[in-house]
């Protein structure tokens, strides 16, 4: 259940993140925001049949997106592997 | 009451053992839900061969309408019944990878389907911006909400105000947004279940929508709304394979390569030669045609990032999702779940501009080709029919109306012309098979995952509604059972009908609709939602004045635009971008209304005169899709400046 009911309110509640995700947070903005302008000039390239801005902007991102949302989650994991043992 | 969500919560404590069990009865409902639908799906086979034999290609149709509504009511009648309005403490029990399906289906939802498709045919490379935008909305999800929310004891999104900020002005204000939100994103699915029932019944769009409607309120009534992760999680497989198995087919035809995905890519390159072509053969005005690979020519790029926040920021705010994914259930769990969301939503995603370039494709190709006006393909007068084809400025609903209305049109030649053809961007999903000349099942197959897809997704917003007028706390207060088992039901049973009959009205696309429906939680709730996570500063006065300020900023916004275009134009015209051409065209038309005769005349002076305030009514060239772009920077402003003015709060627990 909620990590939290089960612990006092003192306590930060177990597996709740300490830490601002302001690497992956920018690297999200930069994603989002800076391919679609760049999109223009990449689209003279070729990549596989693809325009490569098009392809950036309809599977590349997302798969970039997914990459982060991995490396976050498992580093997130390793972090509370790590508190649990501590305790 | 904090005790009382707490020993709601309490009850379903997990432990190992519980856990197990669970994951059985989660197994148990996914072999169900198989088993189920294989009869399902002979039965269906039966059902289709016999209203065939019976009543022809109606009976066809029919026989899909009844085949969509049929899956979504027996995945409503496998959820477990449950007890409390809660979300559902079994979905704890499912697997991250099932929780993100569902996640998933909640989010793209019937909706988005249409709506993506639509725009990347009809904006091209821009209309990507709401596949970056939904894709960009996971990560959110993941970086920003589920590592906190979980931790809290609220079950959805009203008490998690409470509880964090303390007070009864938090939960009022997000109660509001809440309920806003959530009747325009039913609006959507009720806009996307009434255009189908329109194309498969034959019935007014109207009247469709209102057979939608029922059908919904049926799945919600028949089980105590909540279904289950696990069930959820299967129709997004299916929704998935109905979309797959005619772009695979087409991309093995043309391509020879099984993944559409990839094949598409060529696609892009061979509509750009059509469009060279078009331009030359004079089939096509380049005024009217939009390249499909030239950014930036429906969007600015300012908009194009108004568009990209609005839905990330939205999605990672929706109240529908947060409640039934998010609140429960640990911080690991909720981790991993928007992991596969993302991954499982990927793979749908990439897909559905492949479906919109295979459209195009064959409409350019086929234009370019010639298409006499005497002589054109059926789809066109069925979509016609709907009023979402225009040939010439009107609907083509026959061909003598085709003939009539392009008579006027200056040198014609008897072609149909690109810019003669106005497409709806709802239509071009259902059309796709058609258009590509695909097989009339897979319109079938198509149309019944999107059916039972919007009725399943539709039960989110509604249960969110419900639980917000008469959740756990309301319940408590009011043992009464006879009052208990009625008030949420008749509340359901309210929302469903005024949404329908907002839906009636069709007050925007469904990509317009569902795009509001994300705009507004976004500017209503993530900016205190986020802060509320991550500053321990921020306090109930702060979230209040975001709430407020970002919310009603762009309610009057997305209102104000589209519905009181002239009387917008008349207040905020000097921060227009429109140049003065359009303010001159503006008073000329609104001349031509004053001037015009009481009746006929004079409406059709206003439409013309409201069809042109729409282009202009703009605060500095910010169109209405984009008004996050207006409204999260003053919600993040407010919610800063006031917490920092007002002494720390009290009920901080982060």
């Amino acid at each position: 259940m909620s990590a939290g009911s089960d612990q006092s309110d003192k306590a930060p509640p177990k597996g709740r993140a300490r830490r601002f995700p302001a690497l992956a947070l920018s690297l999200w903005a930069l994603i989002a925001f800076a391919i679609p302008l760049i999109v223009q000039p990449l689209n003279l390239i070729d990549f596989i049949s693809f325009p490569l801005g098009f392809y950036m902007l309809a599977q590349g991102a997302l798969i970039a997106f997914l990459l982060i949302a991995i490396v976050s989650a498992w580093r997130q994991d390793r972090i509370d592997a790590r508190e649990s043992r501590d305790d | 009451m904090r005790e009382k969500v707490g020993t709601i919560k309490g009850t379903v404590s997990m432990t190992p053992k519980q856990d197990s069990s669970i994951a059985q009865t989660g197994w148990r409902l996914v072999t169900m839900a198989l088993l189920l639908a294989s009869g399902v799906g002979v039965a269906a086979l039966l059902l289709l061969l016999l209203m065939k034999l019976w009543l022809g290609l109606a009976g066809i149709n029919a026989g899909f309408f009844i085949l969509g509504a049929a899956l979504a009511l027996s995945i409503a009648l496998l959820a477990p019944k449950l007890e409390a309005f809660a979300p559902d403490a079994r979905k704890l029990g499912a697997p991250p990878f099932f929780r993100g399906l569902a996640l998933s289906i909640d989010t793209i939802s019937a909706a988005f389907v249409f709506g993506l498709v639509g725009a990347v045919f009809a904006w091209g490379q821009d209309g990507l911006a709401f596949v970056l935008g939904l894709g960009a909305g996971y990560l959110l999800l993941q970086l920003l909400i589920a590592p906190r929310l979980p931790c809290f004891k609220a079950t959805s999104i009203p008490a998690f105000f409470a509880e964090r900020y303390g007070g009864l002005a938090p939960r009022i204000f997000s109660s509001a947004i809440v309920v806003v939100s959530m009747a325009a994103l039913l609006v959507a699915q009720l806009l996307a279940a009434g255009l189908i029932g329109a194309r498969l019944l034959g019935l007014e769009f109207q009247v469709a929508v209102f057979v939608g409607a029922v059908a919904l309120l049926l799945c919600f009534l028949l089980r105590q709304m909540a279904v289950t992760a696990w069930v959820r999680g299967i129709l997004f497989l299916f929704l998935l394979a109905a979309f797959l198995a005619p772009l695979i087919t087409l991309a093995l035809q043309r391509y020879g390569l099984p993944v559409p995905q990839i094949a598409y890519g060529k696609a892009l390159w061979q509509i750009q030669n059509f469009e060279e072509s078009l331009l030359e053969q004079e089939l096509a005005d380049p005024v009217f045609m939009k390249p499909m690979l030239t950014s930036f020519l429906t969007l600015s790029p300012l908009n194009f990032f108004g568009i990209v926040v609005g839905l990330a920021a939205g999605l990672a705010s929706l109240p529908s999702v947060l409640s039934r994914h998010l609140l429960i259930g640990p911080v690991r769990q909720a981790r991993w779940s928007t992991v596969w969301a993302l991954l499982v939503a990927g793979l749908l995603l990439a897909a559905l501009p492949a479906c919109a370039a295979f459209t195009k494709l064959n409409l350019y190709a086929s234009i370019a080709e010639g298409m006499k006006l005497v002589d054109l393909p059926a789809w066109i007068f069925a979509y016609g029919k709907l009023g979402l084809v225009q040939i010439c400025g009107q609907a083509a609903t026959d061909a003598a109306t085709v003939a009539r209305a392009c008579a006027d049109v200056p040198d014609g030649n008897g072609m149909l012309r690109l810019q003669d053809l106005t497409l709806h961007t709802d239509m071009i999903v259902l059309a796709m098979p058609e258009i590509t000349g695909l097989s009339h099942w897979f319109t079938g197959f198509i149309t019944s995952a999107l059916l039972a897809t919007a009725l399943t997704a539709a039960n989110g917003p509604l249960l969110t509604i419900v639980q917000t007028f008469a959740g756990d706390e309301w319940s408590e207060g009011h043992p009464a059972p006879i009052s208990r088992w009625l008030v949420p039901r008749a509340i359901a049973a309210l929302a469903v009908v005024a949404t329908a009959f907002a839906a009636t009205t069709r007050p925007g696309s469904i990509l317009d609709v569902a795009t509001w429906a994300f705009t507004l939680s976004a500017a209503g709730l993530f900016p205190a939602l986020v802060f509320g996570l991550w500053w321990k500063r921020a306090n109930a006065w702060g979230a209040c004045a975001a709430m407020l300020f970002g919310f009603a900023i762009c309610l009057y916004y997305l209102v104000a635009t589209r519905f009181f275009a002239v009387s917008f134009c008349e207040t905020w015209g000097f921060l227009s971008n429109s140049g003065p051409m359009a303010v001159e065209t503006f008073n000329e038309l609104k001349q031509a209304w004053m001037a015009a005769e009481p009746g006929a005349a004079k409406d059709a002076a206003w439409a013309t005169l409201d069809g042109h305030a729409q282009t202009m009514a703009n605060w500095w060239g910010v169109p209405n899709l984009a008004a996050a772009l207006l409204a999260l920077p003053v919600g993040f402003i407010a919610i800063l400046a006031v917490s920092l003015a007002t002494s720390a709060g009290a009920g901080d627990r982060s």
